[in-house]
């Protein structure tokens, strides 16, 4: 599995993807890392299928004492089916994600792991020397579902927001966002229910200072490209599939 | 022993055999029931014959407390059944966790990464060993109990002889004592025949289950 540091300050984000051992017919996720001297955060940690590799790309950055907190960002298979895995394997970590979905997600098997229940409108989380603000970004496309920003690296991790469907083995960061957007169209149309949820969403994370854009799928976004992208999400119709 | 080229199904079929014989019990519970009303049916027949039927009252007592015993047997190995279906489904999880983080110990390139990895291995592959002979010693106990059942059948097979040799004596009582004698025959070659499949289920787990924990030793 690939792996690219994407901010390295006082703490790190790592992100993991194209793996090339993922079996057919799986979409292609991006797990995120952040680490802090005493912390590690992985954020949608993906699903069983790609467990190993990526347990063995996040080994080579922090060793699995050093790994306390998990995110959810919502409660679909891509992002957290591998929970009874790393319950197994960090029985003393939490997994930060939404209310909505604890009794649901806990199906995936959580017998050690603890569970936070992330209120609806959202919260911190907070590593030692790091504080991560939780974005709400509900029916964007989950009923439940937070973003992660990192105010100190400028980073807002968005999960499925941004995201778009690539062949295997695509870039790690959008080069021309004019090209971009045939890939990510349906999926924001058909998966995003709500036009009033994006377009609340979009008027709060402009706020936000964000020079990366790093969703769960497909490429990332630096600099020109988040504006551009916030741009091309407002003025999109979505929940066309009805 | 049984052969078996992928290891997940033929775990999946260790728990469906184990489930499978909880199923299969259910209707031996149901004729034990039955068996026990007909033995209470047959007391009051043999009270009403008195001394016609003299020999025929203690058969009643017998029949009534075996169909006692073989439903406490049954709800047992209900009870047993489930126990181990619940470790068969753990030890498919701790499995699959196991074989997941040897692929991990695999991919990582530099043992010295891993120092902090191998506890866990190490702790998910005592786990599964654990659970390995927890469902062992679990699989012997229900094999017992289904024992003890065959016990009571061949006991009761006995008991039907004397019924009939009994109702035979009973004069006008004859046709209604020979009645519970038949039922007790028919109902004691059903159970045995239900026993008999959930022995050959157990046994087919038996089999997988020494497959698969040969197979998980055979070096890659």
């Amino acid at each position: 599995m690939k792996a690219t540091t994407i901010y390295d300050g006082k703490h790190q984000w790592v992100v993991f993807g194209r793996d090339p051992d993922k079996p057919e017919k799986i979409i292609d996720t991006n797990q995120y890392l952040i680490s802090t001297p005493n912390r590690t955060l992985l954020l949608d940690p993906g699903g069983i299928e790609i467990f190993s590799s990526m347990l063995a790309a996040v080994l080579h950055h922090v060793s699995v004492d050093q790994i306390t907190d998990l995110f959810a960002s919502h409660q679909d298979p891509d992002i957290i089916s591998s929970l009874g895995l790393w319950d197994q394997v960090l029985p003393n970590a939490k997994l930060h994600s939404p209310w909505l979905w604890e009794s649901f997600i806990r199906h995936f098997g959580l017998n050690n792991i603890e569970y936070v229940p992330l209120p609806d409108d959202g919260g911190t989380i907070d590593l030692g020397e790091l504080s991560l603000q939780l974005i709400p970004a509900h029916y964007l496309h989950s009923s439940g579902n937070f973003n992660v920003y990192d105010s100190e690296a400028k980073i807002l991790f968005s999960g499925d927001i941004g995201a778009a469907l690539e062949a295997d083995g695509a870039p790690m960061f959008v080069d021309n966002f004019d090209e971009h957007i045939p890939k990510m169209k349906m999926f924001h149309q058909r998966w995003m229910p709500s036009n009033r949820a994006k377009n609340d969403w979009v008027n709060r994370v402009r706020h936000l200072d964000i020079e990366i854009l790093a969703p769960q799928h497909g490429r990332i976004y630096k600099g020109d490209d988040v504006k551009r992208f916030l741009d091309w999400f407002e003025a999109l119709e979505v929940g066309t599939g009805v | 022993m049984a052969r078996i080229k992928n290891i997940r199904l033929a775990e999946g079929e260790v728990l469906v055999s184990v489930t499978v014989i909880a199923a299969e019990l259910s209707e031996v519970m149901k004729i034990a029931k039955e068996i026990s009303i007909g033995a209470k049916n047959a007391k009051a027949i043999a009270a009403r014959a008195g001394d016609k039927a003299r020999g025929f009252q203690p058969i009643t007592n017998f029949i009534d407390d075996m169909a006692r015993h073989t439903l406490k047997m049954v709800r047992q190995i209900d009870e047993e059944a489930l126990n181990i279906s619940r470790i068969s489904s753990q030890e498919i999880r701790t499995n699959d966790a196991r074989r997941r983080m040897h692929d991990v110990v695999r991919r990582v390139e530099h043992p010295s990464i891993l120092s902090s990895f191998v506890n866990i291995v190490a702790d998910v592959d005592a786990r599964l060993l654990e659970l390995n002979q927890q469902f062992d010693r679990r699989l012997d106990h229900l094999s017992e109990l289904l024992g003890s059942i065959n016990s009571d059948m061949r006991a009761a097979t006995a008991i039907s002889s004397s019924c009939r040799v009994e109702a035979s004596r009973a004069e006008e009582f004859r046709e209604g004592l020979s009645v519970v004698a038949d039922n007790l025959e028919k109902a004691v070659e059903v159970i045995k025949k239900h026993v008999k499949e959930c022995s050959s289920r157990l046994q087919h787990a038996q089999q997988l289950k020494r497959a698969i924990n040969k197979k998980i030793k055979e070096p890659k």
